[in-house]
């Protein structure tokens, strides 16, 4: 058997080894059960007590027409058209008074007797929704707000009941949008999340599989002596990082979907989870963004090797995923505060690149910055790799522990 | 000293910073024979060890195994020397099988072409088919032990080198461990380096022997020779090499004055 042969078989060997040890109940209970868990528990349990209650929205108008016109009316019959597409607020229920708004916890818009006369009349108007102050009924309180507002500026543009209709604006552009697109700004949050969960789901699972662990079960010697080339063991760890990380993403989401159906809301799969919009994405950006999510967990993941086979075992299970997880949340916060602007915080952040790399790519700008991000993803792979498989042959490996 | 060499190795040195841990050692092994390498705690036995496996560079000086310089392409070596380590050789939540499987795949080897071999040694070490497919873990010291040794002897190798392989085992098996240490240097050829602390091993085993101290190669030769050139008077082989590392076997060195 010639060398040539005999390598990707040693190869393959490793593999196998690595993916049954991340395989044995106990770390796959950990890697591959306990994201679903959480997600059903953290979810799916509450659910079953609060979310099978669908919120109830309370109208009463007592305005009476001015003019001929009842402003309240339709204001009213335009909030119940709007919400009837909402299914998580119940059909808007009419009341007969002021006094039943009162009496119930439900959310409850109340309109004035003489909200049509001062509408006409230009005189402020207060309309009063018996809201907490949560972000989810502020955001009702402002729909409430804006319906009514379109109501009376097309009353008083056309002096007639306008016609319930749907409209569909586009969101207002904001310069980085407009430089990059729709479909870049549509990928930007999901893509920001995706990676940043990546990333914090693999580091818990790497500490079962990675190189501290065979220096603690003091495996070490036996792999370095039968191995004949040394990267194997770290291409090995890598896939089966990969595959753990993967997995507890899959699990993720499983958990998420598992617990949403509990709700009857039912969440339609992994694009609604990360809130991927599917109308304006093509096949091809979904695997851009796929391609450039694992391309970050890889790095996130050679980062921990490389560190893990150059220190000291103990000092290595500390700092490798507070390195990592620490460098992606500072990714996720900052693209989250401006998501499509070139970041000169996160220049030197290499998720930042696999992030920005997917956007250009996916906006169709093909410019230098292209080149650069690229070849700054691939160089620093290669160090990672190159560092990794010099702290294992030197004796870092056998006498830091 | 000898004629053919499985190692051979010239001013071998190792420093770890400014610790000195291997001082010019030119250790010589000859194929198809028992070495013995021995020396008190810390003497540098691990460090040269590792130096001959290519794991460790050398600070200076040069060793060949089996005709390859280790020192100049460490890569040369690998996958060439069969290793039982100091501790476990084997992962802890795998089934002895599984570990074995993994050995066996890392270096090559089917599985059917060995079973034979691989039957004969789980029936000389007591070990059964159950133990076999409990996780490593939940295996007794000397089971654990004779694993260990299973899978370094399975793979096959010309050269073993043995870290103390009866460590921690029963009497019947450190036995039947030392017979087969025989079986593969007399029937197959094979040249071993053994390291171990057990008098009883290296009396029964060692061809030749090196004695480490403080780094240095301070004997090294048939195992007749160290008893004519450290213990002359009584023909002790232990006492040879407690002599040689250099506590004297007086009375006043033997717990509360009794026998020694």
């Amino acid at each position: 058997m010639s060398k040539e042969e005999k390598r990707p078989k040693q190869l393959k060997a490793l593999l196998k080894k690595d993916l049954k040890l991340l395989l044995r109940k106990r770390v796959a209970i950990f890697v591959f059960g306990g994201p679903f868990i959480l997600m059903f528990l953290l979810i799916g349990l509450p659910s079953l007590f609060s979310s099978q209650q669908t919120m109830v929205l309370l109208i009463y108008s007592d305005d009476s027409d001015y003019n001929g016109i009842n402003i309240g009316a339709s204001v009213l019959d335009n909030i119940t058209y709007y919400f009837s597409f909402d299914p998580s607020i119940e059909v808007v229920q009419n009341v007969t008074s002021f006094s039943e708004v009162k009496a119930t916890d439900n959310f409850g818009v109340y309109l004035p007797s003489n909200f049509s006369l001062l509408t006409f009349t230009g005189s402020p108007i207060y309309f009063t929704v018996d809201a907490t102050q949560s972000l989810f009924s502020e955001s009702i309180f402002n729909t409430i707000h804006a319906i009514t507002q379109n109501v009376i500026a097309t009353v008083l543009a056309n002096r007639t009941l306008p016609v319930i209709q749907t409209i569909e604006e586009p969101p207002t552009s904001l310069p980085e949008e407009q430089l990059l697109g729709p479909k870049a700004a549509a990928v930007a949050m999901p893509l920001s999340y995706m990676i940043f969960l990546l990333i914090a789901l693999n580091s818990g699972s790497y500490s079962n599989i990675g190189f501290a662990r065979e220096k603690r079960m003091r495996t070490m010697e036996i792999l370095l002596s039968y191995t004949k080339k040394h990267s194997h063991l770290v291409i090995s760890k890598t896939i089966t990082s990969l595959v753990a990380s993967l997995g507890s993403t899959l699990s993720y989401i499983l958990g998420i979907i598992a617990a949403t159906s509990l709700t009857g809301a039912g969440t339609e799969g992994i694009f609604e989870i990360f809130g991927l919009n599917m109308q304006l994405l093509n096949a091809g950006d979904i695997i851009i963004i796929f391609i450039f999510a694992v391309t970050a967990l890889l790095i996130s993941t050679l980062i921990t090797m490389a560190i893990d086979c150059n220190i000291t075992r103990e000092a290595s299970e500390r700092l490798s995923p507070l390195l990592s997880i620490g460098l992606a949340m500072f990714f996720y916060f900052v693209a989250l505060s401006n998501p499509l602007s070139a970041s000169t915080t996160l220049v030197i952040n290499p998720f930042y690149w696999c992030y920005r790399l997917a956007l250009l790519l996916i906006s169709g700008k093909f410019s230098i910055e292209i080149i650069i991000y690229l070849s700054l993803i691939i160089g620093l792979g290669g160090l990672l790799i190159f560092f990794a498989t010099r702290g294992i042959q030197k004796e870092k490996s056998l006498y830091l522990e | 000293m000898m004629s053919e060499l499985m190692v051979e190795s010239n001013q071998l040195t190792k420093y770890f910073n400014s610790l000195l841990a291997v001082d010019k050692i030119n250790l010589e092994i000859p194929k198809g024979k028992i070495y013995a390498l021995l020396g008190p705690n810390g003497a540098g036995k691990t460090t040269t060890i590792r130096m001959l496996l290519g794991l460790l560079k050398p600070s200076s000086g040069s060793v060949m195994v089996n005709g390859k310089s280790v020192s100049d392409d460490p890569k040369s070596i690998r996958g060439e020397i069969g290793i039982l380590p100091q501790f476990s050789a084997a992962y802890y939540d795998l089934t002895p099988m599984q570990n074995i499987h993994f050995i066996l795949e890392l270096n090559n080897i089917s599985y059917d072409d060995v079973s034979a071999s691989l039957a004969e040694y789980f029936r000389t070490l007591d070990i059964s088919y159950e133990l076999l497919n409990k996780p490593f873990s939940k295996l007794s010291g000397g089971e654990q032990r004779s694993i260990s040794f299973i899978m370094a002897a399975i793979t096959n190798k010309e050269f073993l080198i043995l870290d103390e392989p009866t460590s921690g085992l029963d009497i019947a098996r450190a036995k039947y461990i030392r017979s087969i240490i025989k079986y593969l240097v007399e029937q197959q050829g094979k040249t071993i380096l053994l390291s171990s602390h057990i008098v009883s091993d290296l009396e029964e085993l060692a061809d030749y022997c090196g004695i480490l101290k403080k780094g240095k190669l301070i004997f090294q030769g048939r195992k007749e020779e160290i008893i004519e050139l450290y213990a002359p008077d009584t023909q002790d082989f232990e006492d040879a090499i407690v002599n040689a590392f250099g506590v004297k076997t007086t009375n006043s060195q033997t717990f509360m004055g009794g026998n020694k």
